[in-house]
């Protein structure tokens, strides 16, 4: 069965329902003991407790970031034509069913209870939503199959041939591609950026239900956990964003996910710079419990990690466009737009709302070898536009 | 001789890399102790904009006139009259290739007109079936000015004009080739409307005088470089002269025109040149201009006497090319990978050296790593 736009608007559908609660249920409150204590933003991200003990903690989002990575090394392997993924591989790494990970950074993956499945469009319920997770797996098991069908050696994708494409103006590109055009690797990782980490970061960390708890008391100094409940939060949206403490533009932490995205629209918005800050500033806030310095960020954040999700889905479009006659960079560009598109819905009080998502990917077009110019900047346009990124839209 | 180029070619790539991981994260300083008027080079620029798409405009128009001509009348005259005009357009062409950006980016201005190899059986295809959208990524191989090359080109004379006339898809295919000027003419009608002397599009490009990302000068460099890159030294060279595939197997079906066959090498000639005129700002001021007040230098010599040395030996090695290009890239591949190399040459100079001395960044290669 093949991708469509249906499909991709039902992977934010439910992300969409949150969206309008928020509105009234996620006003800042103001706490009880939030004081005006100075606050001073440290150079890179590290906190420690009176002892000199480091506050700092995000080993499971550590995990969830090394899984994609692992679970998009695997999917990027099919671009080689005659390299196939294993049946139950992606989904069973997905949930972390029983995986063995490389685990590069030795973050105990391999028996953890942490999984990106769960966390799959679940905030601000809490609840991952079924059939969002369940979109997620058909595309991976689309992938699956697709995968097993090229053959070494003979790269033969192209309009209504699902298989790898390669670059005509870049041989050294290639792409598993579906029969239109559709590329599973962006669309499962750019998608799960943002119905886990974008979600996860906006919505749940940075929502009150998480970020208005305890800032007193130490959670477990014995156990090694020196934080506090709210800097903990804090932490965990920040480790959604960058597993880098030393994070920077054009330094560490920018060569995925987030990170690397924010990084990407440094020059033209600044974004890695803001979100960066905002992170370490809000931080600094909590240390002090200086509540009113913290919101300020935490709008920051929301507002600028929503931009980078527009940004770059205008980013991609305008490749995309650049790229027109390519159809191996062009589909490739499209499926990363379309993503990000997808991924609008699960910001906090997002600009673009279900529907909106569903007429776009139909101005786009199911099949990627029949888009036209004038639809893709057609769309360009509306985003920028709802983004307040009219100024720049040609230059992302 | 192939490894040396191969070797050049890794280098010049790894130089691109370098420069584009580089500037990541230190923008480069702006030279404002230079006394120099960019205004004053935007405004060459713009001229030979203007010009090239008014030249570009009339000669579309000239070509939807004698495809009507032909239509109502497909005979010999009509027919080498059609010729004689899409061989002009074509040549000028080359030199609007150079702005892809603003509007003409707007309108896929290249793409639209000037993809090859094109891809027959598609073209075969849309004219027996109809219903086609030219505008459809899927047509690009089957659009522009490459694909008017097939219709007119692809067989000898009698049998040309027995396909437009007693043909059974006869009507089909000159309603084909009616649809593929009205597509040119469509877009370089709104091209040429947006940019004309006096628009605010022109007078907004001379005024956005800075070199960051979004400037004038660097939308118009980024773009014409990646042309000369792109278009002029991959398409009309390197692709055909096997100089880009793994094997180095020469792919002479790659070269521009292949249908016409006989001026492959007269188009990427006008191109160069076209090139050399951009950098030279016409007869006003120009690229040069600003490199020699800015003092920059290249290996011990001024950088602007490396670039013109460099044009020189190009202009030298393409007058000795030998016609039809389709066939040197597979009798004599040798001097086509020669040329291809000191095309390269010039890649270097403007996408590395010259790029650094203005401090304007490459922006036109996705640096997001996948």
């Amino acid at each position: 069965m093949p991708v469509n736009f249906k499909i991709l608007s039902l992977l934010c559908a439910t992300a969409l329902t949150f969206a309008s609660c928020d509105k009234e249920c996620d006003e800042p409150a103001p706490m009880p003991s939030g004081g005006g204590n100075a606050v001073t933003t440290p150079p890179t991200y590290s906190f420690t407790d009176g002892s000199g003990n480091s506050t700092v903690s995000f080993n499971g989002q550590a995990q969830r970031l090394e899984m994609l990575s692992e679970m998009t090394a695997l999917m990027k392997s099919t671009n080689t034509s005659g390299t196939s993924i294993d049946g139950q591989a992606l989904r069973d790494m997905y949930a972390n069913n029983g995986i063995t990970w490389i685990d590069g950074p030795a973050l105990g993956m391999t028996g953890s209870s942490k999984q990106l499945k769960s966390k799959t469009a679940a905030a601000p319920s809490g609840i991952a939503d079924p059939a969002i997770q369940a979109q997620f797996e058909l595309l991976m098991d689309e992938m699956t199959a697709l995968s097993a069908t090229t053959q070494s050696g003979s790269p033969n994708g192209g309009q209504g041939q699902g298989g790898v494409v390669v670059s005509t103006t870049d041989p050294s590109k290639m792409y598993l591609q579906n029969e239109n055009g559709m590329e599973y690797t962006q669309l499962i990782e750019k998608g799960l950026m943002g119905a886990v980490f974008y979600n996860q970061i906006v919505q749940n960390y940075l929502g009150n239900a998480e970020l208005n708890v305890d800032n007193t008391t130490p959670v477990d100094p014995a156990g090694g956990k020196y934080y506090t409940e709210m800097e903990h939060a804090w932490d965990e949206a920040y480790g959604y964003f960058t597993t880098a403490t030393d994070y920077a533009p054009g330094g560490n932490g920018t060569n995925r996910f987030w990170g690397n995205y924010a990084n990407g629209r440094e020059t033209l918005m600044g974004s890695a710079t803001k979100i960066a800050t905002a992170f370490r500033r809000g931080r600094a806030a909590i240390a002090v419990n200086n509540i009113a310095v913290r919101d300020a960020q935490r709008v920051k954040l929301r507002d600028e990690l929503q931009k980078v999700v527009a940004g770059t889905a205008i980013h991609y479009l305008n490749g995309s466009v650049a790229d027109f006659g390519d159809d191996a960079l062009r589909n490739h560009q499209l499926s990363e737009a379309i993503a990000f598109i997808g991924g609008l819905p699960y910001g906090y009080q997002s600009i673009a709302d279900q529907s909106q998502v569903a007429q776009w990917l139909i101005a786009i077009g199911d099949d990627l070898y029949n888009v036209t110019v004038a639809d893709l900047l057609a769309v360009r346009d509306e985003i920028a536009a709802l983004a307040d990124l009219e100024s720049i839209k040609e230059q992302l | 001789m192939n490894k040396g180029i191969l070797l050049s070619v890794f280098v010049a790539l790894f130089a691109c890399l370098f420069i584009v991981s580089c500037s990541k994260d230190d923008d480069p300083a702006p030279d404002t102790d230079v006394n120099f008027d960019r205004q004053a080079l935007l405004s060459s620029v713009a001229d030979l904009i203007t010009t090239a798409y008014a030249t570009h405009n009339a000669n579309i128009n000239d070509l939807d006139a004698t495809v009507s001509t032909f239509a109502n009348q497909p005979n010999v005259t009509t027919l080498n009259a059609l010729k004689t005009t899409w061989r002009q357009t074509l040549l000028d062409w080359q030199a609007v290739a150079p702005y892809e950006f603003g509007e003409a980016v707007n309108q896929s201005f290249e793409i639209t007109h000037n993809t090859y190899p094109v891809d027959a059986s598609l073209i075969l295809d849309n004219i027996v079936n109809g219903g086609y959208n030219l505008d459809a990524a899927s047509n690009n191989d089957a659009i522009g000015l490459q694909a008017m090359d097939y219709l007119l080109h692809a067989n000898d004379e009698t049998t040309t004009l027995q396909l437009f006339t007693a043909d059974s898809n006869a009507q089909r295919r000159v309603q084909y080739l009616v649809d593929l000027v009205a597509q040119l003419k469509e877009r370089s009608d709104v091209l040429t409307s947006v940019w004309q002397a006096g628009s605010s599009e022109v007078s907004d490009f001379i005024s956005n005088d800075g070199t960051s990302v979004g400037s004038s000068l660097g939308s118009f460099l980024n773009a014409t470089i990646k042309s000369f890159e792109g278009s002029t030294r991959s398409n009309k060279l390197g692709l055909p002269a096997g100089a880009l595939t793994f094997s180095m197997t020469p792919l002479p079906g790659h070269v521009e025109a292949f249908y016409e066959n006989t001026h492959s090498i007269e188009y990427l000639k006008a191109s160069v040149n076209a090139f050399k005129n951009i950098y030279l700002g016409g007869s006003g001021i120009g690229l040069d201009d600003y490199l020699v007040a800015l003092n920059a230098q290249h290996n011990g010599i001024p950088l602007n006497q490396a670039i013109q040395d460099q044009f020189a030996r190009i202009d030298a090695d393409l007058a000795q090319l030998q016609a039809p290009l389709s066939d040197l890239v597979v009798n004599d591949q040798q001097t086509a990978l020669d040329v291809y190399a000191e095309l390269q040459e010039l890649v270097v100079l403007f996408k590395v050296d010259m790029m650094s001395a203005l401090g304007v960044l490459v922006t036109y290669q996705d640096n997001d790593g996948d």
